[in-house]
């Protein structure tokens, strides 16, 4: 499928690129800000708040220490923000149709889904480390210790949904359920893949036990910690993005059906509608994953959480993916 | 801690912690030789807040000086003022009404109260759980509503005054009192399920172990030691104020956790909250009738019989919410002492750190920072610097030395 210029631009940019995600991460990033604080007890900010600390940062003084590379730097937070943007490009949001397929075959690859989801965290490892700050690196230390502990679930979920449906491209997924692929085993299977999947998702983020590499109380930021201004807002961004990012990539795959045709809806307005049901979802998965975590957990220690995410997580995801080819050999048979 | 640590050689990473830094509220300075995360050595360094307390009291009469006692520590604002007039008192042979008696344990109990919530919000802001930092918080608000009721100040109680107490509880604000303490009561059992139960809380809280030989060497006081099996109470051990007849009655006993960690520390703290909403319903039930204060009569009064002592020396010893705290009033006649030296608990405290942090994770260091409840402006009380305002340090001998003289002229 070939793709034009024009909607090229469009797609990267506007939707569902960069204007789109920018939009919603921001506001979503509100919304859960809004939330945690209702759940404290506290009023909390307006839910516009984050569109005007980034704005605010873009403004403000932008600082490179001393000692600092101030090459990498400064490019790392752009490697943060365009690694995300790329990846919304690769997630079919809730339709597939006009200027959803921006890429020339095809929605692509699920293993680079896999690796650019890396790459914001090692975005914020080379920031880290270029900053020279000792607090800095201790957080970069805990962030790729993080990241060699959920990956390694994450990809055991996206390899079980890829081997089940037969395929690693992004939009076929995004049209298959995966409940719908063999008997109960199966599905029982999938709902452990899900839960492996969603438990993810407070590690990516940072937040509630998992916020070990950012820490305010203990390393003051970690790997943001020399950093301001606009290179800050960029990281900023980038984080809330991936916020929305990765779980409109658990959505997209396992709980992607459209409602439209449901309720017998055709044309631009079912668009529209599957548009709108599909960041709803999003949402119900940043709420479960995200503010109620970030509202009722403690921050772990590291070694903790690398032991959670090797030992409870995983052996959730194994347990899944055991089922699912349990069901595949002895029930569903060979396609 | 010298140049020569601070710049020489080490084969582990070095990282300062403060003097500003998210984890502490007061200005100090830690720092730490690490591997990976694990803490090799630590070094601390105080100073960094001298305000100068005692020389402003070189120019204050008596009474003058209970409200810059009440500011020697935002929370303890009840336990020094108190001290200090345990102290003058002493000095001077005042005997207080029993009622004023009275009146300073229900002030004292309810300034524990709402030192220990702060504290467990504190502490769960320093493993990251804000939520329960609100909740906590939320709880001292009425705990607060009761200082202003009762005394007219959230913060600053005024409560003390030389030979009793400023105000008189009066009959009317009693039943407030008990509805404030029976919804903290039943409001507690929640908190102390979340603490001491909760499986990520407890994971953290299981770290900084103080052994009960070191807590005996490094002289802990309060919850620091009662945390590591030390049996340390000056309301039960010494008995001051009505404290004396309430252990006598009632049986009353410290509350000791013999792990030594922050989690026998915190489980310390909450059942003091326990222990002192009992204490306080108790006092409030037992509440002798009478004059409230010693000396009849304004501040003038006050002055012209303190004036006429001459050559006392007074110690005014109570146990504060993070331990005991010493005062010491030496009185020359005049309208002010002639020395007055308070001593607060976290001067003791402080000095278990490092037996503490050696050994932690990094991600511990706020949590058992916290643990001793420390409050690093109450401490200093001296700093050195030579010509070139450079700070130094002077050893144990100097320093008796230097006290010696101070207080006895030169002895």
């Amino acid at each position: 499928m070939m793709v034009s210029i024009v909607e090229a631009l469009v797609g990267l940019f506007v939707f569902p690129g960069f204007l789109f995600l920018f939009l919603f991460g921001l506001l979503f990033q509100g919304m859960n800000r809004k939330l945690i604080a209702r759940l404290q007890g506290r009023y909390g900010p307006p839910i516009i708040q984050p569109f005007y600390d980034f704005f605010k940062l873009l403004g403000k003084e932008n600082i490179v220490p001393k000692n600092a590379n101030a090459f990498w730097f400064n490019v790392a937070p752009i490697i943060a923000v365009a690694s995300v943007v790329t990846l919304m490009l690769y997630i079919p949001v809730g339709y597939l149709g006009p200027l959803s397929p921006v890429l020339p075959s095809g929605f692509g690859d699920l293993i680079v889904i896999l690796y650019l989801f890396a790459l914001p965290a090692i975005a914020l490892i080379i920031g880290a480390s270029a900053s020279a700050s000792p607090y800095a690196a201790i957080g970069a230390q805990r962030e790729l210790s993080m990241l060699i502990s959920y990956e390694f679930p994450l990809a055991i979920a996206i390899f079980a949904l890829a081997w089940r449906a037969g395929t690693f491209d992004m939009g076929e997924l995004f049209a298959t359920q995966p409940w719908t692929l063999g008997g109960p085993l199966n599905a029982i299977g999938f709902l452990l893949i899900l839960l492996t999947a969603l438990s993810v998702i407070p590690g990516k983020v940072a937040v509630g036990a998992f916020n070990i590499p950012e820490a305010k109380e203990e390393i003051a930021g970690g790997p943001l910690v020399e950093y301001s201004g606009r290179n800050l807002a960029l990281f900023e961004l980038a984080h809330y993005m991936k916020m929305f990012v990765i779980s409109a990539f658990i959505v997209a795959l396992f709980l992607g059906a459209p409602i439209s045709p449901l309720i017998g809806m055709s044309g631009f307005s079912a668009i529209v509608v599957d548009v709108i049901w599909f960041l709803f979802k999003v949402f119900i998965v940043i709420f479960f994953t995200v503010t109620l975590v970030a509202a009722v957990t403690a921050r772990l220690k590291i070694t903790q959480a690398v032991t959670f995410y090797w030992f409870v997580v995983d052996a959730l995801a194994i347990v899944g993916l055991i089922l699912i080819a349990a069901d595949y050999f002895f029930f569903t048979g060979v396609m | 801690m010298s140049e020569v640590i601070r710049k020489g050689y080490s084969e582990f990473v070095r990282i300062p912690i403060g003097p500003i830094h998210p984890a502490l509220h007061e200005p100090y300075y830690f720092f730490f030789e690490l591997e990976g995360e694990e803490i090799k050595n630590v070094w601390i360094e105080s100073g960094g807040v001298h305000r100068g307390m005692e020389a402003l009291a070189l120019n204050r009469n008596y009474l003058q000086i209970i409200p810059i006692a009440e500011r020697i520590c935002g929370i303890c604002s009840n336990s020094h003022p108190l001290a200090y007039t345990m102290a003058v008192e002493d000095a001077a042979g005042i005997e207080v009404p029993e009622r004023a008696q009275y009146i300073r344990v229900i002030a004292q109990e309810l300034e524990r109260i709402h030192s220990h919530i702060l504290w467990a919000g504190l502490g769960a802001h320093a493993i990251g759980l804000d939520t329960a930092f609100c909740y906590l918080w939320c709880l001292r608000e009425d705990v607060l509503d009761i200082w202003e009721l009762l005394f007219g100040g959230r913060v600053t109680h005024a409560v003390n005054w030389i030979g009793g107490t400023k105000k008189d509880i009066k009959e009317e604000d009693i039943p407030k009192i008990l509805k404030m303490l029976k919804n903290l009561r039943k409001a507690l059992p929640e908190v102390v399920d979340a603490f001491l139960y909760d499986p990520t809380i407890v994971r953290r809280l299981r770290a900084g172990t103080l052994t009960k030989k070191d807590a005996l060497r490094l002289s802990a006081l309060g919850p620091t030691a009662r945390g590591s099996g030390v049996k340390k109470d000056v309301r039960w051990g010494y008995g001051p104020l009505a404290y004396g007849d309430l252990r006598d009655d009632y049986g009353y006993k410290p509350i000791i956790h013999q792990d030594g960690d922050v989690y026998a520390k915190t489980y310390v703290r909450l059942m003091e909250i326990e222990q002192s909403i009992d204490i306080m319903e108790k006092a409030l039930d037992d509440l002798p009738s009478g004059p409230y204060r010693a000396i009849e009569g304004k501040t003038p009064k006050v002055i012209a019989t303190l004036k006429k002592v001459k050559g006392a020396e007074g110690i005014g010893r109570h146990e504060a919410p993070r331990g005991e705290v010493i005062h010491y009033v030496r009185m020359e006649g005049g309208e002010g002492p002639y020395r007055w030296r308070p001593r607060a608990p976290s001067l003791n405290n402080n000095f278990t750190l490092p037996a503490m942090l050696v050994g932690c994770q990094v991600a511990d260091i706020p949590i058992v920072v916290a643990s001793i409840d420390p409050c690093f402006s109450c401490t200093d009380r001296m700093t050195f610097i030579d010509e070139n305002h450079r700070k130094f340090v002077l050893s144990y001998d100097e320093l008796i030395k230097i006290s010696r003289e101070k207080t006895w002229g030169d002895a």
